[in-house]
């Protein structure tokens, strides 16, 4: 296979130094820097010849287009200045580098100023349009006049090279304060400040615009070492957080998000005051300078999970206030928030990983702070503060000794964040909802009866005037308990309506965990109603929940149709049916049609809101429906009822309300559907949840089991429900040949990519044998 | 080790055609292929195999490695484009390339989201299905967003990326493997090392010497 082995194209290859050197030129590439290669040649005498030729290999591989979206490798930008004045202004040094471009000191010559001035990296490679947009978003920051934002001067472009200028603030950005803190963690008996406690002078290795050496002001004395951090640290991090949360919100009420806030671009001036600083480029970064590897990761850490997923269309404010806990969260641990070493770890930990709590990285973090970051930091941004104001206003509640409005996540909180991440065990999740509503419920009822009881009581003590007043105390507080915990009954239930609708919808596979939670729900508030019998105001209210949940009910029931139109892209279901040609060619052209609209709604889906991505899906259904039923003929579509409800994963049909309607399930069969269930969640031999398994011969199906249980005339309704056996044919991709048993537990595979009516189509492949997941997913 | 099927045994029979591939005038076959030549679009399409090939392998991300076969999802854009051909407007090879990928980052998604449609009954496989999709997505808005850039730069780069995917395909595997994984997907060495089931000595030899070999073959273009 390897026919190199013999081959003389790796004379040199031996040599390390010529690996290292490679090495190195490819993470200057990879760093956005295109060395002089003349230069950088000479440091290595007498590899000249064989370094070269690697050289020139990883240009190529490097400048390879959109495989590799190529850094900018611009001389003008990248290189030495150009020139030493871009029109008005007159560069005297560069001052610091970064993602955004180089950044050099300058004089504006018109006005004696002097100036930071920015030169962009990417200008050569944006086009007219880009240009535009680039410059109206930096004449859109230049808009903003706020104490903590770094005002923009001038935004131009000379001679092809794009600039702008701002004012130079003489300072350290938090990116250079939390590194210098993380050096200084390890010592612990030699206290580097200053005889006057003050920061030493910023180190002249430290990059960036650190154009003052002055030392810093008492405010902005962040560090002292981490085993003596003391309360005046975290106020200075929180009051620094505040001035940053400030100069966000002014921006967002000009509709200017940042979009890219990190320690890097904010800046703390002599006076301890924050500065934020490049605003609404950060989108350009993203298009064109996120391909070097150093820029991303460090753009990167800090995005949102939103941004991060590329969601650049539905970015709000909240994008900036998830960054900016991100950074409050390291500037108080001194650790970054996630710290994957590569995009694609850093990507999961983002999208899926909750942070360790602060006080758990270094228990000496405010408690208060630590409920503000993580707060801040929602994964979903309705968790997060709404607005860059309210999270300044938390801060400095905490600054001001009130209590913060943040809350630390409530069990309820962390339970949705866990259905989030579990959908498929939300049926256990409906479990326990259902016991703690329960709980509560029955607590309401005894409460109440408890106060009916001294109701009576109290009656039959009248008489005896002395002991009244005490008893209606009580009997007051207790009706403030049966309040109370009657308020807890119907947030329970309204607790499942929000999971229900607000972190389900929407979501693959979960119509089924909806519609059980929003079924108890119901029964729920049928009970609550029951219960506030003379209570009229309140029976009103409770009756317009019933209703809208009896609405979104039927919503549901017509979601949970789709899967059947489906289902009409499998042969073996069309044979099923007995389609005519006719039914097959216009089914053909409808799925044409459909896929097309699928495919657009599912980009679409990114930029929505679960409203609206749930009114799309129920539009869709509703087509499908309609579809169904002009095509098929009324025999077909029972069929086609049936066919679905066999091939419904695992033991779900039964958890189907109106499955257990028809086959009046008794509590104790639902229980043992419940035990079944959780044998067949188990690992090891017994468990058959995997697409890839096949039948084991002699061992039943989770379904055969549970009809075991079931009586003859269960079963018997059971079979009038699903018809015949459908016999499901072997599929393409998988599961792999010998598929699951007909009546078996397992999920249908995706449909066959439909090959019949092109002509110039190739055979299917053949079905792959994939590894069985759980050893993929172990390693 | 894995074995990461995107360069499919046709292979050893386009390496024979290879060399009419390289003489073949994209932009004049899809002149002829807008004539309404069947056939001319046919050849047309082989130009851009192994470049679909290789993207498509970079975006289904090794999760979904061995379930979803990237020469499949070529095969599928092959065919989309056959159909769709008439709704084509554009007459460079910029924008045909263009157009390829878009339909490519269709059938991808459609892919990935039928398979997670049918398939997520599991909780570990349907949390990696996610992480593939999230990881996907942001790779293809990369992938779409190129689009952007100036038609002459891009026809420039497409042409490259097009050159590099045919020069790495000549390469052999485990060299491809090295260059492809460490410029590609953008994995440091030492996870390069681990994908591979090599040792991380081993695996920089093998990148030193794809370097090397690509260099060669792509001496020409450059």
């Amino acid at each position: 296979m390897n026919p190199t082995a013999g081959r003389t194209d790796a004379p040199a290859d031996e040599d390390p130094r010529l690996i290292g050197a490679a090495q190195e030129y490819l993470a200057a590439l990879e760093a956005g820097r295109r060395p002089n290669r003349a230069e950088f040649v000479a440091r290595f005498p007498g590899l000249a010849e064989p370094l070269t030729a690697y050289l020139d290999a990883l240009d190529m591989v490097h400048g390879a287009g959109p495989l590799l979206p190529r850094p900018s490798t611009r001389p003008a930008a990248d290189g030495p200045p150009p020139v030493e004045a871009l029109g008005d202004f007159h560069i005297v040094r560069e001052i610091g580098r970064g993602g955004m471009g180089v950044v050099y000191e300058a004089v504006q010559l018109s006005l004696g100023r002097r100036v930071a001035l920015k030169v962009l990296p990417f200008a050569g490679a944006l086009d007219a349009r880009q240009l535009q947009r680039f410059k109206n978003e930096a004449q859109a920051a230049a808009q903003l006049h706020h104490t903590n934002i770094v005002p923009v001067y001038a935004v131009g472009c000379e001679r092809g090279t794009h600039y702008y200028a701002m004012q130079l603030i003489e300072g350290r950005n938090l990116a250079e304060v939390i590194g210098q803190l993380q050096s200084r963690q390890p010592r612990t008996k030699h206290d580097t400040r200053g005889p006057d406690g003050a920061l030493p002078p910023t180190g002249p290795e430290l990059p960036a615009p650190a154009a003052a050496s002055t030392v810093l002001a008492p405010a902005a004395e962040l560090p002292t070492r981490p085993a003596t951090r003391t309360a005046l640290f975290y106020r200075t991090a929180a009051q620094l957080a505040a001035q940053a949360a400030d100069a966000l919100e002014h921006a967002h009420q000009f509709d200017v998000i940042h979009r890219d806030v990190k320690p890097a671009n904010l800046i703390v001036d002599e006076r301890g005051n924050l500065w934020v600083t490049d605003f609404g480029l950060a989108q350009f970064h993203t298009s064109q300078g996120l391909t070097r590897t150093g820029d991303l990761m460090g753009t990167l850490r800090y995005m949102s999970p939103e941004q991060a997923a590329g969601r650049h269309a539905l970015l709000d404010a909240r994008t900036d206030v998830y960054s900016l806990g991100a950074t409050l969260y390291e500037l108080l641990t001194l650790r970054p928030m996630f710290d994957g070493a590569d995009t694609q770890q850093l990507l999961r930990q983002i999208l899926h990983d909750e942070p360790r709590r602060p006080r758990a990285v270094d228990r000496s973090v405010p408690p208060e702070l630590e409920t503000i970051v993580l707060k801040a930091v929602g994964k979903n941004p309705a968790d997060r503060y709404a607005t860059a104001r309210e999270f300044g206003d938390d801060l400095r509640r905490f600054l001001d000794h009130r209590p913060i409005l943040a809350r630390p996540p409530s069990l309820a909180r962390r339970a949705r964040k866990w259905a989030r991440r579990n959908p498929t065990l939300v049926g256990a999740a409906v479990v326990l909802c259902l016991l703690t509503t329960i709980g509560s419920l029955t607590a309401a009822w005894m409460i109440h009866r408890e106060q009916q009881n001294t109701l009576r009581e109290q009656q039959n003590t009248l008489r005896e005037q002395q002991n009244t007043l005490q008893e209606q105390q009580k009997a007051v507080k207790r009706a403030v308990q049966a309040e109370a915990a009657l308020k807890l009954a119907r947030q329970s239930a309204d607790e499942m309506i929000q999971i229900s609708e607000q972190e389900l919808a929407g979501k693959p596979f979960t119509e089924e965990a909806r519609k059980r939670m929003l079924t108890s729900a119901l029964f729920y508030y049928q009970g609550l109603i029951a219960q506030q019998s003379d209570d009229a105001g309140a029976r009103a209210e409770l009756a317009v929940t019933q209703e809208h949940v009896n609405q979104i009910l039927a919503d549901l029931a017509v979601l949970q149709g789709v899967g059947r139109v489906d289902l009409l892209r499998r042969d073996d279901v069309k044979d099923a049916l007995a389609l005519t040609t006719d039914q097959r060619t216009r089914l053909d052209d409808l799925r044409q049609r459909l896929d097309h609209q699928g495919m657009e709604d599912f980009e679409a889906s990114h930029n929505m809101t679960v409203d609206q991505r749930q009114q799309r899906a129920l539009e869709e259904a509703r087509t499908k429906e309609d579809v169904l039923d002009a095509l098929l003929t009324p025999r077909q579509r029972e069929r086609l009822n049936q066919i679905a409800l066999q091939l419904r994963p695992g033991l779900s049909a039964f958890h189907d309300p109106d499955v257990v309607k028809d086959l009046e399930l008794t509590a104790k069969e639902k229980d043992g559907l419940r035990v079944i269930e959780a044998e067949s969640f188990l690992p090891g031999p017994d468990r058959r949840h995997g697409p890839e398994k096949g039948p084991e011969p002699g061992v039943q199906s989770p379904t055969e089991k549970f009809l075991a249980v079931l009586t003859e005339e269960q079963k018997g309704r059971w079979e009038k429900l699903t018809g015949d056996l459908f016999k499901e044919a072997p599929r393409p991709f998988c599961p792999p040949p010998g598929g699951p048993g007909p009546r078996g537990p397992e999920p249908h595979g995706p449909p066959p990519r439909d090959r019949g009516p092109e002509p110039h189509g190739p055979p299917p492949p053949p079905g792959r044998e994939s590894l069985p997941h759980m050893s993929r997913s172990a390693e | 080790m894995e074995r990461i099927d995107a360069f499919p045994s046709r292979g050893a029979v386009e390496d024979r055609t290879k060399a009419a591939d390289m003489t073949e005038n994209p932009e004049q076959l899809l002149r002829e292929a807008k004539a309404g030549d069947a056939a001319v679009l046919g050849r047309l399409l082989e130009l851009y195999r192994r470049y679909l090939s290789l993207l498509a392998r970079v975006q289904i991300g090794r999760r979904l490695q061995g379930k979803v076969d990237a020469s499949d999802l070529v095969q599928e854009t092959f065919l989309e484009a056959h159909r769709s051909f008439g709704r084509f407007r554009g007459g460079s090879e910029g924008e045909f390339v263009a157009w390829l990928r878009q339909i490519l980052a269709g059938n991808l998604a459609d892919l990935l989201r039928r398979y997670l449609g049918t398939q997520g009954r599991d909780v570990r496989l349907e949390r990696e299905i996610r992480d593939a999709i999230d990881q996907s997505s942001v790779l293809l808005d990369r992938a779409l967003e190129a689009p952007q850039s100036s038609p002459s730069q891009q026809a420039e780069r497409r042409e490259q990326g097009v050159l590099l995917a045919d020069a790495l395909d000549q390469l052999p595997d485990d060299y491809r493997e090295a260059l492809v994984l460490r410029h590609l997907e953008g994995l440091a060495f030492p996870e390069v090392a681990r994908r591979m089931g090599r040792s991380q000595d081993s695996v920089e030899k093998l990148w030193m010497r794809g370097l090397a070999r690509l260099r060669q073959i792509m001496g020409g273009a450059t």
